[in-house]
């Protein structure tokens, strides 16, 4: 079944600074919306705003038309990957899975690399593992859409393309919503593009467009 | 059951702390007599207090393990306060009797 999450009239400001105040952001089951901007440009507020742990003077969430208060109250709705550590250091990795009701096999069919650290807790494995193991339990979890905050960082790219490719997977069955500051990465895997600038977003139907906006100086073409 | 679980990981970060709070109060049950209770109970609870703006502070990224699992925080902490007090409260309770 399709669904859409739908975020817009966010009006969020710092004292005086305003973060964002005109953003529109629609993502659909079946398809990868990227998420881009600059350093400081309200990406990660954004999205914690969406995930509803952060207050905004106004904002509204919408799956399928329907107004969320705290979307991340609403069992499998969305989920979320800060740009940190979250799943405690002292944990199991089998015993993190099993909170998200995701089997060990499940990973290892993506990832067979981790069957040795199945019994590791979060802290024995390497910053790297850690996030990998991370990104892909809230990949696999069970919910309707998938925010991702950063998931390329500290992540080789070997298994970029791994993740790249589980993603296009995965969005059969959820909509994703991801930002990261490797662009080219973003700009691959995403079927919509928006750039957040001066707490606005613009829709990017060209690479060109990030030029135009200040985003990059130029698109290096492979 | 595994929301259950959660709340009960979640509530192992502070437990042993509580749990040692709570011996003490008991201790001075038996030392000083019942006149003590009121004074437990307000050690109790501004205990509570710290316990809460240490835990925000400290295991602030921790908490969106929890959200991902679509618990509020008012809920988790609502749920880990009552079961703690209602252990002191037990605990108390039988020392007064004993």
């Amino acid at each position: 079944m399709s669904h859409t999450l739908e975020i817009d009239g966010v009006q969020l400001q710092f004292g005086h600074r305003p973060i964002l105040s005109d953003v529109y952001v629609r993502c659909d089951t079946g398809s990868i919306t990227g998420l881009l901007g600059r350093n400081g440009s309200g990406k990660s507020c954004f999205m914690q705003v969406a995930f509803g742990t952060m207050q905004a003077y106004t904002r509204s969430v919408r799956c399928d038309g329907k107004h969320i208060r705290r979307a991340y109250t609403v069992p499998r709705l969305l989920n979320y990957l800060p740009q940190f550590h979250f799943i405690p250091a002292g944990m199991r990795v089998s015993a993190a899975l099993k909170y998200y009701g995701i089997t060990p096999k499940t990973l290892l069919a993506h990832f067979q690399e981790y069957e040795p650290d199945m019994d590791k807790t979060m802290e024995e494995l390497s910053g790297g593992q850690r996030r990998m193991i991370e990104l892909s339990i809230i990949l696999l979890a069970d919910t309707k859409f998938s925010i991702l905050d950063e998931p390329f960082t500290h992540i080789m790219p070997l298994h970029v393309e791994s993740i790249m490719a589980l993603m296009q997977t995965i969005k059969h069955r959820k909509g994703i919503i991801v930002t990261d500051h490797m662009y080219k990465h973003i700009l691959q895997v995403s079927d919509t593009l928006y750039l957040l600038n001066n707490g606005k977003t613009h829709l990017i139907s060209h690479p060109d467009q990030l030029v135009h906006y200040g985003y990059v100086s130029h698109i290096f073409n492979e | 059951m595994l929301r259950l679980l959660a709340i009960w990981q979640f509530y192992k970060t502070f437990a042993p702390v509580s749990w040692l709070l709570t011996f003490l109060c008991v201790q001075l049950l038996y030392a000083a007599g019942t006149e003590t209770w009121s004074a437990s109970i307000l050690l109790k609870l501004f205990s509570y207090f710290f316990i809460y703006i240490i835990m925000r502070y400290n295991r602030r990224k921790e908490m969106f393990f929890y959200y991902n699992l679509h618990l509020p925080a008012t809920l988790l902490w609502l749920a880990c306060f009552l079961a703690d007090f209602l252990i002191f409260t037990l605990c108390m309770l039988i020392a007064t009797r004993l």
